[in-house]
């Protein structure tokens, strides 16, 4: 099949400026916006993937599977756990056995409005559990201190940018003031939405006799271990659960509002191809008798149909680039604070490629449909168009 | 005797517009010699311009047979149709049909994409079609730059670049004035007459018949008249 | 003026004529008031839950500083010095548990409440459909359970269901004027709190519903109820229930302003669709409209049929999407719940309706400029352009 020249396209994008700014904008927008709802999707999801480590079991109340929140632990139930359960790791003579209380409560910046939020009151060995986690600034808190450690995604909503700007800073916590010792890092995880102080002080604050779960790495143990221990030890009235698996249902529970956020991104999206799409038709329906033209000259329907599809697919690539650009730069990492956490928006491979993808739908869709319009039309009567 | 360039044996070609069915060319019994010079007139409706575009290739009969050449034109299938147009026929319109993002010279180079050919070759057929029609000092220009007059001229090279055995002309001075549409018939007469093509047009004016060699009246879809000019 | 009305399916006529860009438009205007149709059913439900009407009369007695139910622990003997409180009516402790604190749409809240108070704790006007309080009564895990709650999850009366960590027994549906209590499900107080932790809760419950002698008085009364634990050890936070939904569902009520941006946006989407296909209608009928002067048409005759063809698309395209709309969410029965606080996305046909009469409303003025600018062209103009 011989095609016409890619300069007819080129060229033809040229004929009218304003409609080209028009799709060239248009593609932008709705790249723009796929791109985000896809971030914030994939930020949202990222965060819950990468929280939790194969080697790392919770006990938790029994019932509390979907919030550990919720869970009510007696405070002995970690000695006995290191004590009973052969098999975990230990460095230094340190058990990887943290009792950790998770306190959903409203943080405020002295004067300010409160921001829901969680706070883990952790001991050391919450550092060799979860080992994923760093401190990138400052030092880990002390006990008896009121010090916070903030997860950088915390600090950077706060407006700290960088979150080491956040040292030293006075929040209240029911009225109590603590101060920001240090800032954590952890690969993107859940903890970087967080803040983490000492077990002792938050339990004191927050008037609780009670932890939330006691979280356990294990080495030669299997994770059956800790499950036996649980079932076995029904005074404690606890459940076993592989951290992977708590993250997993989280992140199942956030899944209706990622398909709003998608969904409503899809329905923008149609939208908009379908207001282009009017606009392209009639671009193509005052070329009718140059398409009957170019098949008196004998090139095929095909060729044309080609010709048109680059045109639109440039306009579409144009605008794709662009907003691929401006995503990649402005959008990632963008702090999201939502529902008792922070993540931040995530641009990467598979967002780009998304929005690469709904790029080269927007051109080809925008083309095909209204180029089979004009091309259906039999040659005679294609000359006579305008008449 | 020689066998007739263009045969055409019970040619039909049948529409349906809603309930009723026309039928602008009915049964038409025609033969055109090589190098022939053809004025088709007729009243509006008599099917001068489906004639044409059978020829051309750009309609299909609904019955009957149309030979050009050894080509039995009425049993191509669309995509043969394509590519024996590409090398065979050249089409002018009468409002040109330039392609407006492409200048003078790419206008008229543009059938040629279709043949296997060198770029030098391209560009000397090019060159010596616009030579032809005497239009190469305005090669680099865009139809929107040109005259009607010029318009035509870039629209009959790019017709006769690919040097088509058939050259065939919708009204191709009706947009013109006097003086510019017999410089254009000139230029046609003598694509006929120095280079042999044959020419079939159609035309509504009876002053450009007389540059025709042929002149042929169709009225209701048939052939009503066929006359020889006198030289 | 019957002249102009028998334009009107000439119009229609015009329209159906094209149906690829008829049809592309009113598919576009569908979906862009599909989507303002949603927003505003969403800020709805935010309005009815959070904004105090004149006739309430419930305080919501909390934890001071806490929101998600878990973490509110107040002493149930409290309720005693409330009721003495001067204007307090009635007071019914309560504990909340829910499946998550955290925002979603399929979040259960169980509320439990002492077996005499059940009357009490719910919203005049309620009414039990299905099932009764004595049945109710009868049994330690019974639940009386919300109609909107009981149609999400397709539970009826006499079903056994699950939630988190709790397996109650479905002894009763209830209809309620009350977002909260259409969303609930109310079971008895010592069973939640054994359900909590084994053993009870030892005496805490989350919160005391309060009602009030007097509406107006809602606030006096608030306060008098913080005073009288300012200094104890666990102090409260007493507000209207509407205010206190607003401050525990912070999040639903900001993802709710922020869908507002996008239901404005969607007006905008719509007009300009609107605009862009009588503009692209225009330059194709420009020998029509010459043709039909020269008949004897006039310039506002024709700039009236012009105003006809946008308001006929809105028209359509908002029946269309603000109906669709309103049908997924009767048919849907969305709710947003977080920190045990549901925010219903909840519409009523008016919302269609106006939703429509909008886009009618957006058709009209996007053909009012091209409308002037027919109305105005001389007929050799027209043929000019020709």
């Amino acid at each position: 099949m011989r095609i016409l020249p890619f300069e007819y396209a080129v060229r033809n994008l040229g004929r009218s400026p304003a409609r080209l700014l028009l799709t060239v904008g248009g593609s932008a927008l709705v790249v723009l916006l796929v791109l985000t709802a896809t971030g914030f999707v994939n930020g949202m999801q990222a965060a819950f993937v990468t929280s939790g480590r194969d080697a790392n079991i919770i006990l938790m109340g029994s019932g509390s599977e979907e919030s550990i929140e919720r869970s009510e632990v007696s405070m002995r139930t970690s000695g006995i756990v290191a004590a009973s359960v052969p098999g975990l790791i230990k460095r230094a003579g340190i058990d990887a056995v943290s009792p950790e209380a998770h306190v959903a409560i409203p943080i405020k910046g002295i004067g300010e409005e409160g921001t829901m939020s969680v706070i883990r009151g952790v001991e050391p060995a919450a550092f060799l559990v979860h080992d994923e986690v760093r401190v990138i600034a400052g030092r880990p808190p002390r006990s008896g201190g009121n010090e916070l450690l903030l997860g950088r995604l915390v600090a950077r909503g706060m407006g700290f940018n960088p979150p080491e700007q956040s040292l030293g800073t006075k929040l209240e916590i029911d009225e109590e003031p603590y101060e920001v010792v240090g800032v954590l890092e952890a690969g993107g995880g859940v903890a970087e939405g967080e803040l983490w102080t000492s077990l002792t002080d938050l339990m004191a604050t927050s008037q609780r006799d009670s932890i939330s779960c006691v979280v356990v790495s294990i080495d030669d143990a299997e994770p059956a271990d800790i499950e036996a221990f649980a079932a076995t030890r029904l005074d404690l009235e606890l459940i076993a659960m592989p951290e992977v698996d708590y993250y997993a249902k989280l992140s199942a529970f956030f899944r209706p509002i990622a398909l709003m956020v998608l969904v409503t991104a899809a329905l923008i999206a149609i939208g908009a191809v379908l207001g282009g799409l009017n606009t392209t038709y009639a671009a193509f329906a005052s070329r009718v008798r140059e398409i009957g033209t170019l098949q008196t000259l004998g090139y095929s329907r095909q060729a044309i149909a080609l010709s048109l599809v680059q045109e639109s697919l440039l306009a579409a690539a144009i605008g794709t680039l662009i907003a691929c650009g401006l995503g990649a730069w402005l959008l990632d990492e963008v702090v999201v604070q939502f529902s008792m956490g922070a993540f931040g928006l995530r641009i990467d491979a598979t967002v780009i490629a998304w929005g690469l993808g709904t790029g080269l739908v927007l051109g080809v869709i925008g083309a095909i449909l209204p180029a089979w319009r004009c091309l259906r039309l039999p040659i005679a009567e294609s000359l006579k168009a305008g008449e | 005797m020689s066998t007739p360039f263009i045969q055409c044996r019970d040619l039909t070609r049948t529409y349906t517009r809603g309930t009723e069915r026309i039928t602008p060319l009915d049964k038409l019994d025609l033969d055109i010699d090589r190098g022939r010079f053809v004025a088709l007139m007729g009243p509006s409706g008599s099917g001068k311009t489906t004639l044409l575009n059978l020829l051309a290739g750009i309609d299909s009969p609904t019955g009957g047979e149309l030979h050009v050449g050894d080509t039995p034109v009425h049993s191509l299938s669309r995509g043969r149709l394509a590519a024996w147009r590409a090398d065979h026929v050249g089409y002018i319109f009468q409002l040109y049909n330039l392609v407006p993002v492409l200048n003078a010279y790419e206008n008229v180079e543009l059938p040629l994409l279709l043949q296997s050919i060198s770029r030098q070759e391209r560009h000397r057929r090019v060159s010596n079609a616009m030579e032809a029609v005497g239009i190469t000092d305005r090669h680099k220009h865009y139809p929107r730059q040109l005259s009607g007059g010029q318009e035509q001229r870039v629209a009959i090279a790019r017709a006769i670049v690919t040097e088509p055995d058939l050259l065939l002309c919708d009204e191709p001075t009706g947009d013109l004035d006097r003086e510019t549409a017999t410089s254009i018939m000139n230029l046609l007469q003598r694509l006929n007459r120095d280079e042999g093509r044959t020419i079939v047009m159609v035309t509504h004016d009876p002053a450009t018949t007389r540059w025709a060699d042929t002149l042929l009246h169709l009225e209701k879809g048939r052939l009503l008249e066929h006359e020889e000019a006198t030289t | 003026m019957s002249r102009l009305l028998r334009l009107i399916p000439v119009v229609f006529r015009t329209l159906r004529r094209s149906p690829i860009r008829s049809g592309l438009t009113i598919t576009g205007i569908a979906m862009a008031m599909y989507l303002f149709t949603g927003v505003e059913s969403m800020r709805n439900g935010v309005r009815d839950a959070t904004e105090a009407g004149a006739g309430d009369s419930m305080l919501v007695v909390y934890r001071e500083n806490r929101y998600c139910p878990f973490t509110s622990r107040l002493p149930e003997w409290y309720v005693d010095r409330i009721e003495r409180i001067d204007g307090v009516k009635a007071a019914v402790p309560m504990q909340i548990l829910v499946s998550n604190c955290r925002a979603s749409l399929d979040v259960v809240t169980f509320r439990g409440v002492p077996e005499d108070a059940l009357g009490a704790s719910l919203s005049p006007g309620t009414e039990i459909t299905s099932g009764s309080i004595s049945d109710w009564k009868q049994r330690g895990d019974a639940a009386i359970v919300g109609e909107a709650l009981a149609a999400r999850r397709g539970i009826r009366v006499g079903d056994r269901f699950n939630a988190a960590g709790v397996a109650v027994y479905v002894a009763g549906i209830l209809e309620s004027s009350e977002m909260q209590d259409r969303n609930s499900a109310w079971v008895h107080l010592p069973f939640l709190q054994e359900a909590l932790r084994r053993g009870g809760t030892g005496g805490f419950v989350t919160q005391f519903n309060v009602v009030v002698d007097d509406p107006a008085r809602m606030d006096e009364v608030a306060l008098s109820i913080d005073q009288a634990f300012a200094h104890d050890e666990r102090p409260t936070a007493t507000r209207p229930e509407k205010a206190f939904i607003g401050r525990a569902a912070r999040d639903i009520v900001g993802i709710a302003n922020f869908a507002g941006i996008l239901g404005w946006g969607a007006l905008v989407a719509v007009f300009a669709l609107i605009a862009n296909a009588i503009m692209l209608a225009m330059r194709d009928r420009i020998r029509d409209h010459a043709i039909m002067q020269t008949l004897g048409w006039t310039g506002p005759l024709i700039g009236w049929m012009v105003l006809v063809e946008g308001a006929m698309l809105g028209l359509f395209g908002g029946i269309l999407g603000a109906f669709g709309s309103w049908l997924t969410i009767q048919y849907g029965r969305f709710a947003m719940t977080m920190e045990g606080a549901s925010i219903e996305i909840s519409t009523s046909a008016w919302t269609a309706i106006i939703g429509t009469g909008l886009a009618l409303a957006l058709g009209i003025l996007a053909g009012v400029a091209p409308a002037l600018r027919l109305s105005r062209r001389s007929i050799a103009s027209s043929f000019g352009a020709v």
